[in-house]
């Protein structure tokens, strides 16, 4: 097999998305009851992030 | 449903199917309140008693400051991205388009977020839980069953559904929220000290404790019966999914590549293939399965559970990835392959693996492996025992 399919590379956009939602943390302090609302969200905004992010790779945002 | 009468502590979970097996001896200890309702209902009907719903402790009022407290955060959400909050510069089509669906995402999402945490927090003020048991703590109903007790001081434990053989570090499984993990062995116990984890305890698998028992499982035979299998080859195959917090290479159209690998592979074996889905793929993907199946000329079964009905009947195991259905066959004898998938892989001691050029070379050579298992599960049969232990000597009891 070769070597490019072997190696474990994160997509580009991935890693956009990760920044993303850092950034996104740092921008904004929201809580509930003692939560910290952005980490309590943290996996559906990723999730929400990335397949806008997946779909930015070859065409506009389309909504 | 309750049983108000019992002196019983309470001890809060989220429930799910991989930790069924601990609830009859856990509520010998605890009255259980689950936050899914389909869990709590199971557990009743499963005769235990003192089982509560979180959402019982709901009322009216909790569920409008739930939805009051989502659309001012929505609004701080909307006036942040006046305020020119953006989220990366290098795209800027999706910067344009942020206000467009963040803050009404963000609000459906907060909504069912608060309501649930009103829940929880009533169920705090009337029961006093001992503690709070998870198996996973990611997405926004476990976790934030997590966030809330640990601003309690109430202990936190997670005891995961399946092992991760995910590679990247940054992934979101790797982050730690509980105060304490119980691992299934050797393996689990390595990954989440590699990703900084700490009060690691090695409890076994509580949901393959029954795989121990031949008896419980159907013979291969009957297995093979029961799919309508003619003599000869059989295969079964582990789909999978992507989730999209963590994606590598070309997400669907990897699996999709997949999938065409399987299928010639079994064509040219003139196997009998059963397509074990995997629980999260999206409903309607049986029609693309089966009619793959159909085009290739292959006669085979598509299902999503009774996976020790999967596993006995097959000669071999095909994995879409590192899918935890591995160890299953493994307990079971089960020879397994796995077909690589960017970002996640079996360790070097596990089953044998290949991206499909060589796949039936694969399936021929494959044999079942002990090791693999001996690595993954500390406790063979015995896991629900030590996993109540584990939860008593933390959360008393």
């Amino acid at each position: 097999m070769a070597e490019t399919q072997e190696t474990q590379k994160e997509a580009p956009w991935q890693a956009q998305a990760r920044e993303l939602a850092q950034q996104w943390a740092a921008g904004l302090k929201l809580e509930f009851l003692g939560v910290d609302v952005v980490k309590l969200l943290e996996y559906p905004m990723l999730d929400a992030l990335n397949r806008r992010y997946e779909k930015n790779r070859d065409e506009p945002v389309q909504q | 449903m309750t049983n108000q009468s019992s002196n019983k502590p309470v001890l809060l979970t989220v429930g799910g199917h991989t930790q069924k097996a601990l609830w009859p001896a856990l509520s010998e200890h605890y009255r259980l309140a689950f936050l899914e309702s389909n869990s709590a209902n199971l557990a009743a009907e499963m005769g235990l008693e003192g089982v509560m719903r979180v959402e019982g402790f709901l009322d009216a009022e909790m569920l409008h400051r739930g939805q009051l407290e989502a659309m001012w955060m929505s609004q701080r959400v909307m006036n942040a991205l006046d305020g020119g909050l953006t989220l990366d510069h290098a795209v800027p089509e999706l910067n344009s388009k942020l206000g467009t669906w963040l803050p009404l995402f963000f609000r459906e999402q907060a909504e069912a977020a608060m309501v649930r945490l009103t829940a929880i927090d009533a169920c705090f003020a009337k029961e006093k839980p001992v503690g709070v048991l998870v198996h996973e703590d990611v997405t926004p109903e476990a976790r934030g069953m997590v966030l809330y007790a640990k601003s309690k001081s109430v202990p936190t434990l997670h005891l995961p559904h399946a092992n991760h053989f995910i590679q990247d570090k940054g992934d979101i499984h790797s982050q730690l929220t509980a105060d304490y993990l119980g691992v299934y062995g050797e393996y689990m116990d390595g990954w989440y000290r590699n990703n900084g984890g700490e009060n690691i305890t090695r409890v076994g698998a509580p949901q393959w404790d029954w795989l121990y028992h031949d008896i419980k499982i159907p013979a291969q035979k009957v297995a093979r019966q029961a799919f309508g299998a003619p003599e000869g080859r059989v295969l079964t195959y582990a789909t999978t999914w992507y989730q999209m917090t963590s994606v590598f290479g070309k997400g669907a159209e990897d699996l999709e590549a997949a999938w065409q690998r399987m299928v010639a592979a079994a064509k040219e074996l003139k196997a009998f293939l059963i397509v074990k889905m995997h629980p999260g793929e999206q409903a309607g993907q049986e029609k693309h399965y089966e009619a793959g199946m159909k085009e290739a000329e292959i006669k085979g079964a598509i299902l999503r559970g009774s996976n020790e009905w999967a596993l006995r009947a097959a000669d071999c195991l095909i994995v879409q990835g590192p899918s935890n259905l591995g160890a299953e066959a493994a307990i079971l004898g089960v020879p397994v392959v796995e077909l690589y998938q960017y970002g996640a892989r079996y360790p070097e001691w596990g089953p044998a693996g290949t991206w499909g050029e060589d796949l039936v070379q694969k399936i021929a050579d494959a044999k079942p492996n002990l090791e693999f298992i001996r690595r993954l599960n500390e406790y063979p049969g015995e896991a629900v025992e030590h996993s109540v232990d584990w939860v008593r000597g933390i959360c008393g009891q």
